[in-house]
């Protein structure tokens, strides 16, 4: 997994290929929502299991995939404000869904957080987290691939075609797989870490 | 040098900052928009230490409390 990471970086730097600068774009923004989806997948899961076997292990667990989800999540927002502002011409507008509603999707997230902290029974809090993590998951895929499609959308992708099709040329691929999976091997690591914290404090 | 299609980048730099008059906004969209990618990879970098040091502090109250 390290070498991932460490390919998954310098592949990306010494071979820049594309002509429209920005477009390089491509390489950190778009890894950090796929990293994000794939962290709040696996955090269902978790919260999944937890919720059939009970084992507090699958809470944490999944507690630490959705922190890590959220941080890239802000990532993705915070690149993509940037990125509009020179190419869109507003940091932020309101007639793109896709902005609008990955920012109403961290906010159901972080909802997630702020309902953990609010519960002091470990068992309670848990089984009430692994529920609300149920329910916002099942709310993400609509609000970042359904809902987009069906409204006119600057990004790429709307209209109802996938983003990543014929559209982008082949020499960008070569660099975003790798950084698609660069970022992911990064975010598996960082929430390895959360996930060790919270054992080192749950055992206290 | 003269662009040769509306969407090249030397027009976008045009429109999508050149306008302002902030020092800052001007030097972003010149150079082909580079620094924007320059600028996302900072932020991407920064969110992801700030997370970090977070997390490294939260892991120094745990180790102070025991």
């Amino acid at each position: 997994m390290t070498a991932v990471i460490i390919a998954g970086f310098l592949i990306e730097i010494p071979r820049i290929p594309i002509l429209l600068e920005s477009a390089r774009n491509l390489f950190w923004h778009v890894p950090m929502w796929m990293t994000m989806s794939v962290m709040f997948f696996a955090s269902l899961v978790y919260s999944i299991r937890y919720l059939a076997g009970g084992d507090p292990i699958h809470d944490r667990k999944a507690e630490a995939l959705t922190r890590t989800g959220i941080w890239f999540g802000i990532c993705g927002l915070l690149t993509g404000s940037l990125w509009a502002r020179f190419t869109w011409g507003a940091w932020w507008t309101f007639a793109e869904p896709k902005m609008n509603l990955a920012a109403l999707a961290m906010l159901i997230y972080a909802a997630y957080l702020v309902l953990r902290s609010a519960v002091d029974d470990p068992t309670q809090k848990a089984r009430l987290s692994a529920v609300y993590n149920v329910f916002a998951a099942t709310t993400l895929p609509f609000l970042l691939y359904v809902i987009p499609r069906q409204l006119p959308s600057l990004h790429p992708g709307a209209d109802g075609n996938p983003a990543f099709s014929e559209i982008t040329a082949p020499e960008l691929r070569y660099i975003f797989y790798p950084a698609v999976l660069g970022f992911i091997g990064l975010a598996i690591w960082i929430a390895n870490l959360h996930y060790r914290h919270a054992t080192l404090a749950a055992d206290r | 040098m003269q662009p040769l299609l509306p969407t090249d980048s030397t027009a976008y730099s045009q429109w999508a900052g050149a306008e302002s008059d902030n020092v800052i906004i001007q030097t972003m969209a010149s150079n082909d928009l580079i620094f924007v990618v320059l600028g996302v990879t900072l932020i991407i970098w920064f969110t992801l230490l700030f997370s970090l040091y977070r997390l490294d502090r939260k892991l120094t109250r745990l180790e102070n409390s025991r």
